[in-house]
């Protein structure tokens, strides 16, 4: 498979909208494993969840199973960016007096074992704070260019924390 | 048949070319109810096959997909023994009733219920019911 992880092109996009996922030209035979990390050079678009010998199945950051530990890149913030089938991710788990603003960079938190540690994973585009439940939300646009998906790279763990 | 592959391909084709998911017309269902309109008693097979195609992009409630595929299949032929099913205002109808439905289907099933997805599924309805008669045309010209 070689030391730099396995280009691959999308082939196909999920045509049901609250199942986002993208098909990869790449496979099993080609040297991926599931839960491989899959990025573009912007920043994460998601992990593999389904494998053939020749195409493998991504599970895009914005899908509704898509959860990844996340932090705050200005304050280290930490909360889990979860998808939920539009083009933003929502930021939870932060507490009331997190310390997050629009135009905050969102990276991985490295929790968890399937992400390395400063992946971008997008930028605070919308702040939501519930002072009754102490809780802040926020909205991440994607770093990845998930519209535009052509050529990404799919990195096993032990290669992405290289 | 031909008319149900021509719009499988096309919804590969759309949803690879759009920025938005929700922005494309759920053509699946469009030749779905197209193909079987003009031959209902075909239901069973065309209905496995748009089902068996809109699989392969599930991770989630795959079987629930075949099933609502199945049940639009058998809708349009049970319609088929009351009024004409080769109408492009039933076919309309019906497209349109699916969207929803299928629409809320999976919302509910994950967990998604809100005002802006709610939005996007009658949106999306909307415009896949605006493509059956183009879908018609082209696949009759």
């Amino acid at each position: 498979m070689g030391g730099r992880g396995v280009l691959a092109q999308v082939i196909g996009r999920s045509t049901l909208p609250t199942q986002q996922t993208a098909l990869l030209d790449k496979g099993q035979g080609d040297g991926l494993t599931l839960d491989t990390l899959v990025i573009d050079p912007e920043g994460v678009v998601g992990r593999l969840v389904e494998l053939h010998l020749s195409s493998a199945l991504v599970l895009l950051v914005t899908d509704p199973d898509s959860r990844i530990a996340a932090l705050v890149e200005r304050s280290r913030e930490t909360g889990l960016l979860v998808g939920r089938s539009l083009s933003q991710c929502e930021l939870v788990y932060l507490d009331g007096q997190a310390d997050v603003a629009i135009g905050d960079r969102i990276v991985t938190a490295g929790l968890g074992g399937t992400f390395p540690k400063g992946l971008p994973l997008g930028t605070v585009t919308r702040v939501s704070r519930d002072e009754e439940a102490a809780v802040t939300t926020a909205w991440v646009e994607p770093a990845a260019r998930l519209s535009r998906l052509e050529d990404v790279l799919c990195l096993p763990m032990h290669q992405a924390e290289e | 048949m031909r008319a149900l592959v021509i719009c499988l391909v096309a919804h590969l084709i759309v949803a690879q070319g759009c920025p938005f998911p929700w922005w494309v017309p759920d053509l699946t269902v469009v030749g779905l109810v197209v193909s079987v309109g003009d031959a209902p008693a075909r239901w069973l097979g065309r209905s496995t096959l748009a089902g068996l195609w809109a699989m392969i992009w599930a991770v989630r409630f795959p079987v629930v997909i075949l099933v609502g595929l199945l049940a639009v299949g058998w809708a349009v032929r049970l319609l088929a023994r009351q009024w004409d099913v080769a109408d492009p205002r039933l076919q309309a109808l019906v497209v349109s009733v699916a969207g929803v439905v299928m629409g809320c289907g999976a919302l509910y099933l994950d967990g998604l219920w809100s005002v802006p997805l709610l939005g996007l599924v009658g949106a999306r309805a909307a415009v896949t019911t605006i493509t059956v008669p183009l879908a018609r045309r082209l696949l009759r010209s």
